[in-house]
């Protein structure tokens, strides 16, 4: 049986699967998970939140951002993972990844 | 101190020393540059250059204690070691051997370039980056506590990390502005394409606040999405659908100018029939009209040839429905007419007992707000501001009940009064009325009483002087010619 891997990979430990992205108001809040599913930055630039992964995977090999719709991507070494890679602003994170240095 | 002094100093390569962060000399030889150094270029080392040629080095550099290989890694002062290389005058000089971790060496080149403003945005943005990411749970509040930057700094420098490279190399060459940059980075909730879009517009627009510009961009992106979505609508539910790509339709008419709502509802199975789905750049970002691509398809005499549509526009306006003022009026008409026949009858026509209370209960659904107000004071309603006419006629069934109603209302409407024309029958009347049941008038009261008496007097008196003039024109006229004709002389 295939593992739903997807599904999986996007979850923070210790966070359950949101099955629904319900759009929210205003902007959203990036939220930094370690792999201890603490959070380790809280902000509404996905600049600083990403500034952040950085370290977290530097540090501990991977990292999860979760918003206010939570929506969530993994990073990890190979890169962005997500449930939901279209999402915009995980393209956007994954676009910077890729081409920064 | 006098870094010059050489008999202050130690020479040599007395790392025991140098890891106490003591003064010594160094050959220039055995410094490197830091790789880690945030300043990627040193500018213009020419004036520098001369400098060390005529006074040597006055401040030491900071160094790292010697590595495996005896080289110093510098912490401060690339510009200077660069000149004295170039110079070529100098072999030794001075230097802090200091020990410091990587976080401590990053800050320290980062403090002292950054305090002198010396470094571009990108060596900042890289620097933080760096910063960030060699000490665990290293936050923007600690981190600017630590290179003596303001918090507001640091998250600019670490918003503006999520741009493409190319846009990051643009707020080095001025392209774009750092305040542009930071707030192009709020888009990246967007997507790659419109956060390039964005840096795009902001790029090419010098003047206005990019923040607000990107608010402006979201809210035109958001009314972009409701407008394709609205024509997607459209075109589910109707089978011609206008949209801003397409021509306007000619001799096209909304529905509304045509129809009734009914007509409207059954034009919509008529082949001329069609939806316009415009785009506007305020509200929701669209509008959708209903209209008839041929009105004259419905004219009345197509419709009397057989040549047109049932849905001739001037059948089927019901004038019971909408256009009811002919009846309203013939109504009115009977109405009054009966009212006339009722009212010169003696007997059978309309009782006394009746004309009263028609009359008072007129008397108090006109009366306005202030004076139900002051009626419900006097009927000793607790809350009066809160009481309406229907209320007041609400306990009122019985003749005696609406005469006090009525009585209270028509003391409000005096009371009212006293405030415009103080001297007014109603006003006079229930003065008159409160004084004969032993009210003495207040000292406001009087005064204005007082006037309106004194004023009446004075009004006598005009009226008697108009009509004194009124039978002596002619005589004043002669008067004025002549006081005319004695200016002129």
């Amino acid at each position: 049986m295939d593992r739903p891997t997807a599904c999986l990979v996007s979850v923070p430990p210790g966070a359950q699967a949101a099955l629904f992205h319900l759009p929210v108001d205003g902007a959203p809040v990036y939220t930094v998970l370690d792999r201890d599913g603490r959070v380790q930055t809280r902000t509404t630039s996905l600049g600083v939140a990403m500034t952040a992964v950085r370290h977290l995977v530097a540090e501990h090999g991977e990292a999860w951002v979760r918003t206010t719709d939570d929506t969530t991507a993994h990073i990890g070494p190979a890169g962005v993972a997500s449930d939901t890679p279209a999402h915009p602003w995980i393209r956007t994170l994954t676009a910077t990844l890729e081409t920064s240095p | 101190m006098t870094t010059t002094d050489t008999t202050d100093t130690t020479t040599g390569t007395d790392t025991a020393g140098a890891t106490r962060g003591e003064l010594c000399w160094l050959p220039l030889d055995v410094l490197t540059p830091h790789p880690e150094n945030p300043r990627a270029s040193l500018g213009d080392l020419s004036e520098l250059v001369r400098s060390i040629r005529s006074h040597g080095i006055l401040e030491p550099l900071v160094v790292l204690p010697a590595d495996d290989n005896g080289e110093h890694l510098l912490v401060a002062g690339h510009r200077r070691h660069a000149a004295a290389q170039r110079a070529g005058t100098v072999t030794t000089v001075p230097v802090v051997v200091r020990a410091m971790t990587p976080v401590e060496v990053i800050e320290a080149m980062l403090s002292e370039n950054v305090n002198r403003s010396d470094l571009t945005v990108a060596e900042e943005v890289r620097a933080v980056e760096r910063l960030m990411s060699l000490e665990d749970g290293l936050t923007p509040a600690k981190l600017c506590r630590r290179i003596g930057r303001s918090q507001a700094w640091v998250r600019s420098r670490m918003a503006v990390t999520i741009l493409p490279v190319r846009w990051r190399a643009a707020i080095d060459s001025g392209e774009l502005s750092l305040a542009a940059a930071e707030a192009a980075a709020t888009a990246a909730d967007l997507g790659p394409d419109h956060l390039d879009a964005v840096c795009e517009r902001l790029a090419g627009a010098r003047w206005g606040d990019p923040a607000r510009a990107v608010a402006s961009y979201r809210d035109d992106l958001r009314r972009d999405t409701a407008y394709t979505a609205a024509v997607e609508r459209a075109q589910a539910k109707w089978a011609t659908v206008c949209t801003a790509d397409d021509p306007p339709p000619e001799r096209a008419k909304r529905l509304g100018e045509l129809f009734d709502p009914d007509g409207c509802k059954a034009h919509r199975s008529e082949p001329c029939h069609a939806a316009v789905v415009r785009r506007t750049s305020w509200g929701d970002g669209f509008e959708v009209h209903e209209v008839c691509t041929d009105p004259r398809r419905h004219h009345r005499t197509r419709v009397e040839n057989g040549n047109g549509s049932e849905l001739a526009s001037d059948h089927t306006r019901p004038a019971a429905n909408h256009d009811d003022s002919h009846a309203k009026r013939k109504g009115r008409l009977a109405r009054l007419d009966h009212a006339a026949t009722a009212f010169a009858k003696t007997r059978g026509g309309i009782s006394q007992h009746d004309l009263t209370r028609l009359a008072l209960r007129g008397l108090i659904s006109e009366a306005g707000r202030e004076a139900v107000g002051y009626a419900a004071t006097i009927l000793g309603y607790d809350q009066p501001r809160d009481v309406t006419t229907a209320d007041l006629l609400d306990g009122a069934d019985t003749p005696a009940a609406l005469v006090g109603v009525a009585g209270a209302v028509a003391a409000g409407l005096a009371e009212t009064a006293m405030y415009w024309s103080s001297g007014s029958e109603p006003c006079r009347d229930y003065l008159a009325t409160l004084t004969s049941t032993g009210w003495t008038p207040d000292d406001w009261t009087a005064t204005v009483l007082a006037r309106h008496t004194d004023a009446t007097v004075e009004d006598a008196y005009d009226e008697q002087a108009d009509a004194d003039d009124d039978g002596g024109d002619e005589s004043d006229e002669g008067d004025d010619e002549s006081e005319e004709d004695d200016i002129d002389s």
